[in-house]
């Protein structure tokens, strides 16, 4: 079982991933945002600047819209890995990763866990309890830890 | 279903885990340390093993910091804090 949490101050739901960009050679730790009004999974610039991305080596292009309009992503390639509560496996997703444009008007909002994964999930999402709380239905690859 | 987790995660998997563990014990730190918030309003802040190891203006040279300490990006939590938080419309 996956295991994410509240912000104290915010009250919103994250949940910590692995990301791995293979063919840009880049990985990273994210703190998403568990967001179920997310179509796909998306890192913002600031998660993007941490982990070293070149945006000059992205080429597929795209455009991702939310309250505030459109504004211009790239898409690649990517898995995104979960350990469970237990800390004795990894669940890994393999994606079509979005990644927000540094110039877009973000650079303070997290990067958002969508439901190109979330829907591979079972969630309990229980605010009062500080719970948020997801079984891995499927998964692209898993990894038992000894 | 088990991979392969050099072709899936370019190493160890137990490497990948443990790193995922302190990264999330980093960032559970920062969601219930309310006193990071008083303390380091509209700074940009890094957060490692349950510590604040830099403290910038901007998130270039909050890398640069962490970077010159040697600490591996992707062990830290970076977040700009703010003490009025705006409504977030996603």
């Amino acid at each position: 079982m996956l295991q994410g949490r509240f912000g104290d101050t915010s009250g919103r739901p994250y949940m910590s991933g692995r990301v791995i960009v293979p063919r840009l050679n880049v990985a990273g730790n994210v703190s998403f945002i568990f967001d179920t009004g997310a179509d796909f999974t998306l890192l913002m610039p600031a998660d993007a600047a941490t982990m070293n991305i070149d945006f000059n080596a992205l080429k597929k292009t795209s455009s991702s819209f939310g309250i505030g309009g459109t504004a211009k992503a790239y898409v690649e390639p990517a898995n995104v890995f979960f350990v469970n509560r237990d800390g004795d496996r990894l669940f890994g997703f393999n994606i079509q990763l979005y990644i927000q444009d540094p110039a877009a008007n973000a650079m303070h909002i997290p990067s958002l866990l969508g439901r190109d994964i979330i829907d591979r999930l079972r969630v309990t999402y229980d605010k009062s309890a500080k719970k948020l709380l997801a079984d891995v239905v499927s998964c692209d690859a898993e990894f038992g830890l000894t | 279903m088990v991979r392969d987790s050099t072709e899936w995660l370019g190493g160890s998997a137990q490497a990948v885990a443990e790193s995922l563990v302190d990264f999330t014990k980093s960032a559970e730190f920062l969601s219930e340390e309310s006193s990071l918030v008083q303390e380091y309003d509209q700074k940009w802040i890094g957060v490692c093993a349950g510590e604040v190891r830099a403290v910038e203006d901007n998130l270039d040279a909050l890398l640069s910091s962490l970077d010159s300490q040697g600490i591996p990006r992707s062990n830290v939590v970076v977040r700009f804090v703010e003490r009025e938080q705006r409504a977030l419309f996603l």
